[in-house]
């Protein structure tokens, strides 16, 4: 990056125009890659289907809008068919509605956790990167012991603590996936320091702050962005998982992870009950991580 | 004399990239004589190295293409025969590299390096027994190889050489990894060997020493070298006779003496005056860089850059290869077909004042726009 | 510095990731937010009962001495009473522990023998359709729910087929295999007893397979883009020139310098199958340690719930020593080069 002191007009102008050539590129790119375009819109769909879902869904009342979920126990266990698509569940509720509106819950849970893993993580890593030093070390040392747990086994051992129901879920799934984000952080500022123009804001006595969200900041978008959309479905994954424990959303919410769970008590006879809530975890999932390699060869940047 | 041991006869060589194709080399030919070591000198990127690549068989096909040619090894041509250049690879080629800290391979100590090219070199295929065997270090003759390496590693002046055969590359300092490369090149006791640029990447009084190793086995073995570099002080070392390069064209062919004592292609007399003489240093003897591949210059490809450059017949007709003399060719239409020796250096001299007269020779093209 | 030291270098490491680990562990199950005794007896219990509670396990004293008493216990092997079996949850971890161990290693077992080879042929066909066919493959399965894939399994290959038993760690055998390690096929093995370990073996493979599907595409991607960087290496086309079957570099000399990168994703593979063996042994009712643990968090039994992430983050500990070990054997430059690195 040169263009740190646009003086004149038409170095601004250039700039912009190298900008837009640079965007261009980026788009092209991202549409190179097939799998991208197509997890694109898998998440399109489901963004939809997650606003709609009171007007597509047919019995938006089984899945409990507008009050609680619904039964009609002359209907259970009635297997797909034209009326009911994956058909209905032991209380004789449709399971495409609740399938359609569990699409807004697992987004949800996905940009919940997200949100709160970059919030903790993020300012912890930029800290530790740009002090360095002691504190820097001790932190990152933290963040180390942190990491060494797999992120659902240290989750369900906040759980434990805690009364199962979505929100905690959603705060122990949080609790435990900002590390990776600091881990991240720190490596870039750590490698936006090296650059010398950082070092020069610092020699003119500029504060602390300005410089993290002058120089630094904007550097590690990037990277956090990628990772965001690749760690979104692995979220939803976990959250999903913990659904399934029954240490996530109660029944009759119709979380997927948890109508897994309920329908496992009547395989095989009643097979469609697990399958397709199951089937749409998987496609969402599949949607964020096509999406997330495709913006990760858009931008061009390593995460792990 | 006996026919030559290699005859690279027109050879052409494309690469095609994204940028379009790129004639790297433009109807090469030289020969070399058995026992004799033949230099091939040039400035980086002038396809010296697609040269060897090609000969070796190494050359990566695609990019790589090798439009027109021959490959004459002991009258055979190569090009033709596929299996017959992976026999000969093995066999009775070898090669060394310019860099000795990546051409060996860091995971395994040395001798099983060597052990690998002594028992698999020229190999179709191994099985997977084979894999597992070598993996393991089993091998049948594995005794008789060891005191082979060992022989060789000693003749290298490796210092330990039982020792060194059991130690890992990063163990070893740059020379004593170029020691070991040559001993791996001449384990099977090649009859020709590839020099590319094997001293480039070493200190100067590593570099000597490597030379001076080099050279005795060329006369102890009888080898027949082809030496690559860009340094002709290096090439006068080594040579017998010197081949010089130029865009992918040979554009001067002659004994190291005559080279050295009378350069008649304007880019060999270029050359000379950029050879350190004290800084250690490269001079800047020649202005310009390598043309582009994807368009060269029209008629001779040095014409730009030539400070005797003839406007209108330089830059129109294509250069053929001149005799002068005996032994000696030049491609330069400053000559002519079948010129004595002695004609051509009066010419070459006298161009070469001119050169000197010339105050910037940054302004070499200027006199053809009289 | 040497093999050795570099050994002892790294072992000495991972004691205070274990006692960070353990002081994370213990934190995260009592201030969160606090109340043990008070899950664990209910909300109808009664203050006293409460407070009885809390004196018994300690938990009116500080919580650094509280810890203390825990890592004094720990050392000598007492993790505290369990509130759901009554026993010692050390006691319990042993019995619970050979049939997680068992799973999870052969699982990664599989990944490793299917997603090596994978990765190399993905290598040396890169961009081309073996390539994006493992690419594919690799995208479906760390996208599939393990607890999905493990019903898609028994409803396909054990209810559909009859193929495989659904559920379960062995059938009804006679004689049952004398407990010597816990781990059923090295017990039927060592006792010979080939009905045993035949179905045991079957009550593997589904379970197995599910936990393997993600770290089967984790190690052939980071199998195939190592194996592709250390292609273009020059030693190889050193060894190209010298005329060496192709086969012999790929596998002997490229395949052991990329497999070291792929060991640290297996490392971290491993804990991410720890994770996954909480959901698929509930599917496939294994009787191992998650399955226990999972009961433990619904119960609100903290001493064992700590006990088991503990195991857990300490076999991942151990795991990724191990690796580091064999790290070291394929790429020896780590020990060579020493701190630099």
């Amino acid at each position: 990056m040169s263009d740190t002191e646009p003086t004149t007009s038409d170095a601004s102008t250039s700039t912009l125009a190298r900008q837009l050539e640079d965007l261009d590129r980026v788009v092209y790119r991202f549409r190179q890659n097939p799998m991208s375009v197509i997890g694109l819109g898998i998440i399109l769909a489901f963004i939809l289907i997650a606003i709609f879902a009171p007007w597509i869904a047919p019995y938006p009342s089984d899945a409990g809008y507008a009050g609680e979920p619904a039964v009609h126990y002359d209907q259970k266990f009635e297997p797909p068919s034209a009326e009911h698509l994956f058909g209905t569940d032991q209380a004789g509720r449709d399971v495409f509605s609740r399938v359609l509106f569990g699409t807004q819950l697992s987004l949800k849970i996905g940009a919940v956790v997200l949100a709160a893993a970059v919030s903790i993580g993020v300012p912890i890593g930029l800290a530790a990167g740009y002090f360095g030093g002691r504190i820097g070390m001790v932190l990152m040392r933290i963040t180390d012991v942190f990491l060494s747990v797999p992120p659902l086994v240290l989750a369900l051992s906040v759980s434990v603590a805690l009364e199962p129901s979505l929100t905690n879920a959603m705060l122990a799934i949080g609790a435990v996936w900002w590390p990776w984000y600091a881990r991240l952080t720190y490596g870039e500022v750590l490698s936006v320091k090296k650059e010398t123009y950082v070092e020069a804001s610092r020699g003119v006595g500029a504060s602390s702050v300005r410089t993290i969200f002058r120089d630094i900041l904007p550097n590690v978008l990037a990277p956090i962005t990628v990772k965001m959309s690749l760690d979104m479905g692995y979220a939803i994954l976990v959250a999903s998982a913990l659904g399934f424990l029954g240490l996530g959303a109660q029944p009759p919410t119709p979380e997927w992870g948890t109508m897994v769970s309920q329908g496992r008590d009547y395989l095989p006879a009643q097979w469609w009950y697990s399958t397709f809530p199951g089937l749409a975890i998987f496609l969402i999932v599949l949607g964020f991580n096509f999406l997330g390699d495709g913006l990760r060869d858009m931008f061009d940047v390593e995460v792990q | 004399m006996t026919d030559p041991i290699l005859d690279v006869h027109d050879l052409s060589v494309s690469f095609d990239t994204y940028e379009g194709r790129h004639d790297v080399l433009n109807g090469v030919n030289f020969t070399i004589n058995e026992g004799e070591t033949v230099a091939l000198v040039g400035e980086t990127g002038c396809g010296k190295s697609v040269t060897a690549r090609s000969v070796m068989g190494t050359l990566p096909r695609p990019p790589g293409d090798i439009t027109s040619g021959k490959i004459r090894y002991h009258g055979d041509n190569l090009l033709a025969d596929e299996d017959a250049h992976e026999q000969v690879k093995g066999d009775q080629m070898s090669m060394i590299f310019q860099d000795p800290m990546t051409y060996l391979s860091p995971v395994y100590p040395v001798g099983s390096m060597m052990a690998d090219v002594a028992t698999y070199s020229g190999r179709k295929d191994v099985s997977s027994w084979e894999i597992l065997k070598s993996f393991l270090g089993h091998r049948e003759n594995a005794e008789e190889i060891r005191e082979r390496s060992i022989e060789l590693l000693d003749r290298m002046r490796i210092p330990d050489p039982e020792g060194t055969l059991d130690r890992y590359p990063v163990e070893l300092s740059g020379g004593m990894r170029q020691r070991v490369i040559i001993a791996m090149a001449l384990i099977n006791e090649p009859e020709f060997l590839i020099a590319d640029e094997p001293t480039t990447a070493l200190d100067v009084t590593v570099q000597d020493q490597i030379l001076d190793l080099l050279r005795e086995r060329v006369t102890e073995q009888n080898l027949s070298m082809l030496y690559i570099t860009h340094n002709l002080g290096v090439a006068r070392e080594i040579a017998d006779r010197i081949c010089i390069m130029y865009a992918g064209e040979i554009v001067e062919v002659g004994r190291t003496e005559e080279i050295f004592d009378a350069p008649l292609h304007p880019y060999t007399r270029g050359l000379l005056d950029s050879i350190p003489k004290l800084t250690g240093f490269e001079g800047s003897g020649i202005d310009g860089q390598i043309p582009d591949y994807t368009n060269p210059p029209s008629g001779c490809r040095f014409h730009p850059r030539c400070p005797a450059v003839m406007r209108g017949t330089c830059d129109m007709e294509p250069v053929e290869h001149y005799a002068v003399g005996e032994d000696r060719t030049v491609a330069c239409h400053l000559y002519e077909d079948g010129m004595e020796f002695e004609e051509a250096a009066a010419i070459a001299a006298d161009e070469a004042t001119y050169d000197n007269e010339e105050p910037q020779p940054a302004e070499a093209g200027v006199r053809s726009k009289q | 510095m040497g093999y050795r030291d570099y050994l002892i270098k790294r072992g000495l490491s991972t004691i205070p990731m274990f006692l960070g680990l353990s002081v994370l562990i213990f934190t995260l199950a009592r201030v969160i937010p606090g109340r043990p005794a008070r899950l664990a007896l209910g909300p109808r219990a009664t203050d006293e009962a409460v407070q009885q509670l809390r004196e018994q396990m300690g938990l009116n004293d500080p919580i650094w001495q509280q810890y203390i008493e825990y890592m004094r216990g720990l050392l000598q092997g007492d993790l505290g009473q369990s509130l759901i079996s009554g026993r010692n949850v050390a006691t319990d971890l042993l019995e619970y522990f050979p049939a997680t161990f068992e799973l999870t290693t052969l699982a990664m077992l599989i990944a490793i023998v299917v997603g090596v080879p994978l990765g190399v042929i993905a290598g040396q066909h890169k961009d081309k359709w073996p390539d994006n066919a493992s690419r594919l493959f690799s995208f479906f399965n760390v996208s599939l729910p393990p607890f999905w894939a493990g019903i898609l399994l028994q409803l396909f290959i054990a209810f559909q087929l009859g193929w495989l038993p659904a559920t379960g760690r062995i059938g009804d055998v006679s004689p049952v295999p004398v407990e010597t390690t816990g781990l059923l096929l090295v017990d039927s093995t060592l006792a010979a007893n080939s009905a045993a370990f035949i179905s045991a073996a079957q009550h593997l493979i589904l379970p197995a397979i599910t936990l393997s599907l993600a770290p089967v595409a984790d190690i052939a991607r980071m199998t195939r883009s190592s194996f592709i960087e250390e292609y273009d290496k020059d030693y190889v086309e050193g060894l190209r020139t010298h005329g060496i079957p192709n086969r012999l570099i790929a596998y002997k000399y490229v395949l052991r310098k990329s497999f070291a990168s792929t060991l640290t994703i297996i490392g971290l593979d491993y804990g991410f199958l720890l994770g996954s063996a909480f959901v698929v042994e509930i599917v496939f009712s294994w009787p191992g340690m998650a399955s226990y643990g999972v009961e433990a968090i619904l119960q609100k039994d903290i001493n064992a719930m700590v006990g088991v992430t503990l195991v857990v983050g300490a076999a991942f500990l151990i795991v990724n020593f191990v690796v580091d070990i064999l790290y070291g054997f394929f790429d020896p430059r780590v020990w060579h080069e020493g701190e630099s690195e």
